[in-house]
């Protein structure tokens, strides 16, 4: 649905986007993540038809969207990172506006309209000013704009940037409904936990390079030679034994200690479950505490796949 | 634990002290901040503003091209000038000395037109620029969302306003004082009293140091800037022209002349007594107004005490006007409750269906979208207007206008008021108070015009909805139209004012019906070539106060400028031919300049009979000839507008997408 190939964009001395190449297939829900600065909002606003002067190309449902702007707007919606709303209408009246400026036929407007209200869950807050909502409320309205007019492609930057807990989560479960309505989402965060949780793939972007593309497992996989496990033993007098034990088998990578007093063992790749550490631990009579396998999470293979540039 | 052990233990670590609260910072202090003038102005807001305007390219331009305007005028008036004076001298000595006599006898007559000339120009434009430098010091950081942080820091209200003051009239002085060496260096002429240019940059400065301090104070209580930057002018307009008006109604109706200090209010009065004296003339206390020759002294004087009043009346009011956030909610609550209101008369229209989900495919033409479902609440979607297929336009047209309720009723009452005492006074069915009225409203309706289009795309980008529109499948010339046409639309309130004066001069038989609807055929071409020169302008400039203010000037330019630019040319035409250039000038200043038009317009008010318009080279015309006159100028005033859209239309994707 997004295909992106060698896509360079420089403000004078400034490179913010450096030979990105990327592909997001229809009904994916791609987390773009990268740090201010990194080259994000520069790539959706490419993709959004905003930027006109870049290198390379870019094509959403296979048009240039140097040559096919017009006909790209109708299927996509664009979310940008400050939201800027005209605060002397009304809630509906903001929706019919955008309806209207996206040439959504009259009659079908109120029921697209309220369907979108209901979607965002802001039905109640029909006839209010777009002035009187709350950020997080007015963060909800964007993405319900954005759905005006049925776009397969959204582009949402930021969008749950300065919401509270409760309005991230809302968010979060607004966006996981709308990509399992089969829409293709580019969705960028520094949340990344919650990217995690909804987003089928991702991107790592910094200082315009494209640091990795794919699936998070893929990621994970990639961030984590291997499983690990933490071990906590009773008699900390038997962790030298039991570490001359684990590392003496061949599945195991290495073990060292952890600030909190833990085992941590680290598996080859292929090793697969980790059952043998108890058996090994049991065999040497160590006493274990607790047994923990430690989940790879975003923010590692964040600052794994970003490490080189960073330096 | 035993005692030995218990004698052993170290003995357990006295609690932290208390952090010290805060001293209170001394009042001898605080008196002392309010009162040195260097923490009050050069602060940190002062520094800040300082560096952020050193690093703008903008700022360097307007100097440029003030510098290059000005040389520009004093070359032109120069050239003019010289050729003029030695035609009239004739120069007809054939010896070098003589010439070079002859030369220098010129030259230093020409001097103080030339001095005269810039003196004015740099007025105008500094006076415009201060004002417009002035009004976004507060509504700015209010809209960026700045003016919290600055609320929360230690520097107390004096010192933001001061600050703002003394770093934006800084940029207007520094201008000022570029300009002033370019004006002197003409005195190598000779002919020219340097004291009097001294004195001329005074009264500047001290104006341009109200005007700023106006915009900023206008500022604290304003959310736009263009509202800011046009408040101020009216208000220094006003300042400017109260004197002026009371002394023509004291020479009209016989009242008490204005007392001299009233006069030190006028500062283009002030201005105007020196360049007359620069030029050798009498000056306004020789043209029968009773006014000191040195009223000037105390007009920088008054500018100087009133700008420290009305800053120091911004510093109290600083602090209340940054936090009336809950004023915003105020505004929101009250909105909230018209809606409500209309909701309740509002004629319920059938529930609406509620799909589950979104309807697919829905927006597709082809498609019909499939009924939804009831909705829970249906009498939420009474209170809303239906908005038509131009969505930009709808908006333009129901966006509130330039004047607030109470602003709308303040001056409806006004206008009664007014209308009252001219009756009272019979100055009603007076001719004299029609063309007066009808001449303010035109310089009203050209000042408001210029502004609102100047915010119309501008306001858009700083409001940050221009990338969202950008994303739509409106079209550039929807867009520009619709701007231009909402621009317009803004002006009603004026335009209704000035239709009601006209009304109550008709039934007062100070005007013939004729005369309105001529004035009405010159006012609208004028407002909407005005209009369409601001969206562009405002599509091409990234702020709003900016592109205004280079409307307004090019109105200027237009309607003040030019038609000096043409007497100038057309002077020296005159002098070398022998043809009907006179006519020729006329025709094309009525064709041009509203001003001129509708003083043609409104000279035959009050006569007994048919009226006639005089109309150069063709003598006096009828009505209906007078009226198919301007329809032809109107119509090509309106061509004029639709070319600048044609050309904003086509330039719209080089500027539209600049700043992402």
């Amino acid at each position: 649905m997004i295909e992106i190939r060698g896509l360079t964009k420089r403000y004078g001395s400034l490179t913010a986007v450096d030979g990105l190449d990327l592909t997001i297939g229809q009904g994916e829900i791609f987390g773009f993540i990268g740090p201010n600065g990194a080259g994000k909002s520069t790539t959706m606003k490419v993709l959004a038809c905003l930027l006109r002067k870049f290198e390379g190309s870019a094509k959403v449902a296979g048009l240039d969207v140097r040559t096919h702007a017009d006909e790209i707007r109708t299927m996509l919606g664009y979310m940008p990172d400050f939201l800027g709303v005209y605060d002397d209408l009304t809630v509906d009246e903001y929706l019919q506006f955008f309806a209207s400026a996206m040439r959504v036929p009259r009659k079908k407007r109120g029921a697209i309209i309220g369907s979108v209200l209901e979607l965002t869950d802001l039905t109640e807050k029909r006839r209010s000013m777009v002035s009187g909502l709350s950020r997080g409320m007015q963060q909800r309205l964007g993405v319900a704009r954005v759905l005006i007019h049925e776009p397969k492609v959204l582009l949402l930057d930021e969008p749950a940037s300065g919401l509270d807990p409760r309005a991230r989560i809302e968010m979060r479960a607004l966006l996981t409904e709308l990509g399992r309505m089969g829409k293709s989402l580019m969705v960028s965060s520094h949340i990344l936990s919650e990217l995690a949780e909804m987003c089928t793939s991702i991107g790592i972007i910094e200082r315009g390079k494209l640091m990795y593309a794919g699936s998070i497992t893929d990621a994970y996989s990639r961030v984590s030679a291997g499983e690990r496990v933490a071990v906590r033993l009773e008699d900390e007098a038997a962790a030298p034994r039991a570490v001359r034990a684990l590392e003496g088998d061949e599945r195991v990578a290495g073990v060292k200690p952890d600030d909190k007093g833990r085992l941590v063992v680290t598996l080859r790749p292929g090793a697969h479950g980790h059952h043998f550490l108890l058996e090994i631990l049991l065999r040497e009579g160590a006493r274990i505490a607790s047994f923990t396998p430690l989940e790879v999470k975003l923010e590692d293979a964040f600052l794994t796949l970003t490490k080189g540039a960073v330096q | 634990m035993s005692e030995a052990a218990a004698q052993a233990a170290p003995a357990p670590a006295p609690p932290p002290a208390p952090a010290p609260a805060r001293a209170r910072t001394p009042a001898w202090r605080r008196v002392a901040r309010w009162v040195n003038p260097v923490q009050l102005c050069f602060g940190a807001i002062f520094q800040r503003e300082m560096r952020v305007s050193g690093r703008q390219r903008a700022v360097y331009w307007q100097r440029a091209s003030l510098l290059l305007l000005l040389l520009l005028i004093v070359g032109m008036a120069y050239a003019t000038a010289a050729i003029g004076r030695s035609t009239e001298i004739g120069i007809s000595a054939s010896s070098g000395v003589g010439q070079a006599a002859a030369q220098l006898q010129s030259l230093q007559t020409i001097a103080p037109s030339l001095i005269g000339t810039g003196l004015w120009v740099v007025y105008l434009c500094a006076v415009l620029m201060g004002a417009i430098t002035g009004a976004p010091a507060i509504a700015h950081e209010r809209r960026t969302r700045t003016l919290d942080a600055v609320v929360g820091t230690t520097l107390s209200g004096a010192e933001v306003v001061f600050g703002h003051i003394a770093a934006r009239a800084t940029q207007i002085v520094l201008i000022v004082l570029l300009a002033i060496p370019v004006l002197l260096a003409v005195r190598v002429f000779g002919g020219v009293e340097g004291g009097l240019v001294a004195a001329a940059g005074a009264v500047i400065l001290s104006t341009v140091i109200l005007a700023v301090t106006l915009g900023v104070w206008k500022s604290l209580s304003t959310a736009r800037t263009t509202s800011a930057a046009n408040s101020t002018m009216g208000l220094l307009a006003i300042l400017a022209f109260l004197p002026l008006i009371w002394n023509v109604l004291a020479i009209t109706r016989g009242w008490p002349p204005p007392p001299g200090w009233f006069w030190w209010l006028a500062h283009p009065f002030a201005l105007g007594e020196l360049t007359s004296r620069l030029y050798g003339g009498v000056g306004l206390a020789g043209l029968g107004f009773t006014i000191s020759p040195n009223f000037w002294i105390g007009s920088i004087l008054t500018n100087l005490a009133m700008s420290v009043a009305i800053a120091m009346l911004a510093a109290w009011r600083f602090r209340p006007a940054a936090l009336s956030e809950r004023l915003v909610a105020k505004a929101a609550r009250a909105a909230e409750k018209r809606a409500n209101r209309r909701a309740r008369r509002a004629p319920a229209r059938p529930a609406k269906a509620k799909p589950a989900s979104l309807p697919p495919a829905a927006a597709t033409d082809d498609a019909p979208a499939p009924e939804a479902s009831a909705s829970p609440a249906p009498a939420q979607d009474r209170a809303t207007r239906t908005v038509g297929d131009y969505p930009v336009f709808w908006r333009e047209l129901r966006q509130p206008g330039s004047a607030s309720f109470m602003v709308k009723f303040v001056t409806g009452v006004a206008f009664i008021v007014s209308a009252y005492g001219l009756h009272r006074y019979d100055l009603l069915a007076e001719p004299e108070t029609f063309i007066s009225i009808s001449f303010i409203a035109l310089v009203v309706i050209i000042a408001t015009a210029a502004g609102g289009g100047g915010a119309s795309i501008a306001g858009e980008r700083e409001a940050r909805t221009w990338g969202v529109l950008l994303t739509t499948r409106l079209s550039r010339t929807e867009i520009l139209f619709s701007k231009t046409l909402g621009v317009v639309r803004r002006q009603g309130f004026i335009l209704v004012i000035i239709a009601a004066t006209w009304l109550v001069a008709c039934l007062a038989g100070a005007a013939r019906p004729i005369t309105v609807l001529h004035a009405a055929m010159i006012f609208a071409p004028v407002v909407l070539f005005l209009a369409s020169t601001g969206v562009v302008l405002s599509l091409i400039m990234r702020k709003s106060t900016a592109a205004a203010a280079v409307n307004l000037l090019l109105a200027i330019a237009l309607w003040a400028g030019a038609p000096i630019l043409l007497v100038s040319i057309f002077g020296l035409v005159e002098r070398y031919t022998t043809g009907s250039v006179d006519d020729f000038f006329a025709r094309l200043l009525l064709a041009t300049n509203p001003f001129y038009a509708l003083g043609v317009a409104v000279e035959p008010v009050g006569a007994v009979g048919r009226a006639r318009y005089s109309i150069p080279g063709d003598g006096r015309v009828g009505a209906g000839a007078f009226t198919a006159i301007l329809a032809g100028v109107g119509t090509a005033w309106t061509l004029f507008a639709a070319g600048v859209l044609a050309i904003g239309v086509r330039i719209f994707n080089r500027y539209a997408y600049r700043e992402f």
